[in-house]
């Protein structure tokens, strides 16, 4: 065949891929067609655009937020999941947040004041009469009552935050009032939750919504609010493409507080490879990038017009000892393991420093954590304890973990690390890395000797900390799968705590139960991670929150 | 022909209830709780929640229940509701299917025609230094891990020299073209926005090159071998000693007699390709198939498991239904009964 037929053929297959690669079009191909707003049908069927053209202080901007997705439903009372916080915080409100810069202090958001019995057991909020919908739809008591009825009797994943709720009264349309089964000094906290938002009552019930008993198989409007918004938050929903994007515009009738939205549209875009984050947020063709590792971080401090920072975040990684699936892991010996693990070394080898170690189970910095120091690492200690314990020559155990990297860190390493530690003690431990799914179950079921897990705030309070891992009695928290173990001084302190209108007291009450936690060590912490928060330079008020992840309703771009 | 179409088709629901039993019986022997996938591990210990969610789910009947309302469903086109996405199955996979699709025709064609062509000309230059290149590309396609080459090819043409865009069906700031296909390159032109297309179109340059390229290198192989056997025979030195310009015995005589392997290994590929390229969705952010599937297998969504084993199954009968039929339009000794 002659050379040159040959060479014709690959020349003109050349030639048309050049010319695909080198073609004349721009990066913003469509952004025209995002500028007015314009109907955009969603990949789940949805319907026309809610928001208008223009935003009050809405500056015509696109904002570009790069992240591994995790939704799998944008129905507030639904969903449960990291990317929901940010969504749901977006284009929703609560009845009140977190103050900038505090743990603790509650400020209003939809609710301009309020009022709370001595006894903690009754909550009245007094609604701004500004609040209102995107759709221009006033906000009222009725569909504060609603929106929470609905979260408790759908009885989905967040469903937890409305227990202890006896009733919620809408006493008139700018006054709601919650009466609690018992006293409740976290209630306000939980309200805070991106899962506590307020939904327009009417247009989820036209939509197959309803808040009644039976919601749970009655109520229809999942799909509805999975291709539309029903909110009073800065955006709202313009389209969900799955494992895609979620698109964003501004609150044409955003009513406040401030600020108002900055920017025009914000895609949260669904990219799961931290590596073609960084490629992406180099080349400018996102603004932020939300799953940077921490040693990726590090490499892209040189670029200038990169903003990477390391922030302190609540998730948390411990390690969990369960004494009814191994009787060998007795008081003494699950002490033991605790002063064996090489803690800053840990933190090293699996953030690069960039961390912390809690003194418990709970985020260093919540209420009570900063007024106990943290278990220190003691070869010799827990060698005497492993001793006292009755396994002298130390053992042999299996050590599950998810196999998975969580909150920037790879479980594998540090299941190595924890694994080396427990080794210059006698302990071996057998690595055994699992599916989060068979892992979840395993985990739950109580059939896990030994294990990592990892945790994260579902709202910013200390008190979530001490119902899961306490040891309260709580049926389906660890108090019952380590072998129904209840510490009774930590139930009373509790109760205490629940009736403790002060944070300096509830904070006294809560060192005295994480110096119980310390002692028990079912639950080992290990690592709090810092957050890196990865930029482009003109980018603004990147900021982490506690109880919201992100709140886009801040981000500007310069 | 026609008859031997119509029997494979028939045979088609045989073998799709076959593959659904062994797919229920696998996914629901693996260990885990699907519930903590869905829930969390908070939601999953509510034994109030977990109660109601395994009613809602039909999780609370026997195995074979489950199983046979699920085929009930399947002959009427339900795939059942993913326990992920809490929608339809079929509504997933007519999400996912189409950027499967649209990467899988780009990546044959990358794969096809340069390996076919490069093929062709390995067997004609046998043992030379041509051929010897064209077997070391051929042999560095097959042997790169497809992830590392995604990532190396990203970091080299997007990220260093800007070349070519990154991750994506799309620019970040494009919005997708309103839904026909589901193809992005198609639907813009329906839209009338050329723009979109060729910003489709470059954005399926990347991933389709690095998975051409694994793909190429088999159909290249493969060709070579099969040219080289039938450039050997007595009828093709007939030919030649007729006086037939060495195209001509190519086109004519050679080529059509070697296809018939290469039509296999080519079928097959492409069947692999349809049903997903999980490390390539990933590191170019492709939102297909293989990455649905993975993740329905991460959070034991049985449904969702089972509506992609299903319809990659499907397809492969069909891709190779199709491969049949081209063997009896090439080689016209190839006669179905």
């Amino acid at each position: 065949m002659p050379r040159s037929a040959i060479c014709r053929a690959l020349g003109v297959l050349a030639v048309a891929l050049l010319f695909a690669a080198c073609s004349s079009s721009n990066n913003n191909a469509g952004k025209g067609s995002n500028a007015g707003g314009a109907a955009t049908k969603a990949a789940a069927g949805g319907s026309p655009v809610a928001g208008g053209n223009t935003a009050p202080g809405g500056s015509g901007k696109t904002i570009i937020i790069a992240r591994q997705t995790d939704l799998s439903t944008l129905d507030p009372e639904n969903s449960f999941c990291d990317t929901c916080q940010i969504y749901l915080s977006a284009v929703y409100q609560t009845l009140v947040t977190l103050k900038p810069g505090s743990l603790t202090e509650a400020v209003g958001e939809i609710a301009r004041s309020w009022d709370i019995s001595p006894d903690l057991t009754t909550f009245t909020f007094h609604l701004d009469p500004a609040a209102k919908f995107a759709n221009g739809d006033p906000l009222t008591s009725a569909d504060v009552k609603f929106s929470l009825q609905r979260l408790k009797n759908l009885k989905a994943g967040p469903a937890f935050f409305m227990d202890g709720v006896k009733t919620i009264d809408g006493v008139d349309p700018q006054t709601v009032k919650f009466t609690l089964e018992g006293p409740d000094s976290a209630f306000l906290m939980k309200l805070m939750a991106p899962y506590s938002v307020i939904v327009d009552a009417k247009v989820v019930q036209a939509n197959g919504g309803t808040d009644a008993e039976g919601a749970d198989k009655n109520d229809k409007a999942k799909d509805y609010l999975d291709a539309h918004s029903a909110g009073s938050g800065p955006y709202v929903l313009q389209s969900w493409t799955r494992n895609t994007e979620v698109r964003l515009t501004a609150n044409p009738n955003y009513w406040g507080p401030p600020p108002n939205p900055q920017a025009q549209t914000v895609v949260i875009k669904d990219v799961k490879d931290a590596a073609t984050q960084r490629q992406l947020l180099e080349r400018g063709d996102i603004d932020v990038a939300m799953n940077i590792t921490h040693d990726v971080a590090t490499q892209m401090q040189k670029d200038k017009d990169v903003s990477v920072q390391f922030v302190r975040s609540y998730d948390f990684l411990y390690l969990e000892a369960n004494e009814k699936a191994d009787p060998r892991l007795t008081k003494e010996v699950r002490q033991a393991i605790a002063a064996a693990i090489d803690y800053p070394g840990l933190i090293q080898a699996t953030v690069g420093g960039h961390g912390i170690q809690p003194s418990t189970t709970i985020p260093q910095g919540f209420l009570g954590t900063d007024l106990v120091p943290p278990v220190k690492t003691d070869k010799a200690a827990a060698k005497s304890l492993l001793a006292k314990g009755g396994q002298p020559n130390g053992f042999s155990i299996k050590l599950a973990y998810p196999n998975q990297v969580l909150y920037g860190v790879d479980m594998n390493v540090l299941a190595q690390k924890v694994a080396a530690d427990l080794a210059a003690i006698g302990i071996t431990a057998t690595l055994s890395p699992l599916e989060i799914g068979p892992w979840g179950g395993d985990y739950s079921g109580g059939s896990l000797p030994l294990t990592l897990a990892y945790w994260a705030p579902d709202y910013p309070d200390t008190s979530e900390y001490v119902s899961w891992f306490g040891l309260v009695g709580t049926p389906g928290t660890p108090s019952e799968w380590l072998g129904n173990v209840v510490n009774d001084q930590i139930v009373a302190l509790n109760k205490q705590a629940a009736a403790a209108a002060d944070n300096t007291q509830r904070a006294q009450i809560y060192k005295q139960v994480i110096q119980q936690m310390q002692d028990a060590s079912y639950d080992i912490p290990l690592v709090q991670p810092d957050l890196v928060l990865a930029n482009r330079s003109n980018i603004q008020n990147n900021v982490y929150s506690p109880c919201c992840n992100l709140l886009l309703g801040q981000l500007v771009k310069q | 022909m026609a008859i031997y179409i119509t029997r494979r088709l028939l045979l088609l629901p045989v073998l799709l209830v076959g593959l659904s039993l062994i797919t229920f019986v696998v996914s629901h022997k693996i260990p885990g709780n699907p519930l903590v996938a869905q829930l969390g591990l908070r939601g999953a210990s509510n034994p109030q929640t977990v109660r109601t969610y395994r009613k809602k789910w039909g999780l609370d009947r026997s195995l074979p229940e489950q199983y046979v309302a699920y085929v009930g469903n399947l002959l009427h086109g339900d795939f059942g509701r993913s326990l992920v996405s809490q929608r339809p199955v079929s509504e997933d996979l007519k999400q996912y299917m189409p950027a499967t699709i649209e990467l899988a025709v780009a990546s044959l064609i990358v794969a096809a025609v340069p390996g076919l062509l490069l093929g062709i000309w390995a067997a004609v230059r046998a043992n030379t230094v041509t051929d010897s290149a064209i077997r070391l590309i051929a042999l560095l396609g097959s042997s790169l891990p497809v992830f590392w080459l995604g990532l190396i090819v990203l970091f080299l043409l997007y990220g260093r020299l800007g070349w070519l865009p990154g991750p994506g069906r799309l620019s970040p700031y494009a919005t997708p073209p309103p839904q026909v296909t589901g193809l992005y390159t198609v639907d813009s032109l329906l839209a009338g926005k050329p723009e979109l297309f060729w910003d489709a179109l470059k954005h399926l340059v990347l991933p389709a090159f690095v998975l051409g390229w694994s793909t190429m290198g088999v159909i290249t192989r493969m060709s070579r071998s099969s040219l080289l056997d039938v450039l050997k025979t007595d009828y093709v030195r007939t030919a030649r000693a007729k006086g037939l310009t060495p195209l001509t015995v190519l086109r004519r005589h050679a080529v059509r007699n070697a296809i018939v392997p290469t039509l296999t290994v080519t079928s097959l590929a492409f069947g692999g390709l349809l049903a997903g390229a999980v490390l390539t969705e990933v590191v170019f952010s492709w939102p297909g198939i293989g990455q649905y599937a993975v993740q329905s297998a991460d959070n034991l969504d049985v449904p969702g498991v089972m509506g992609v084993t299903l319809v990659a199954g499907l397809l492969y009968v069909l891709v190779n239904l199709l491969a049949d039929i081209l063997y009896a339009l090439f080689d016209p000794r190839i006669r179905y009964a």
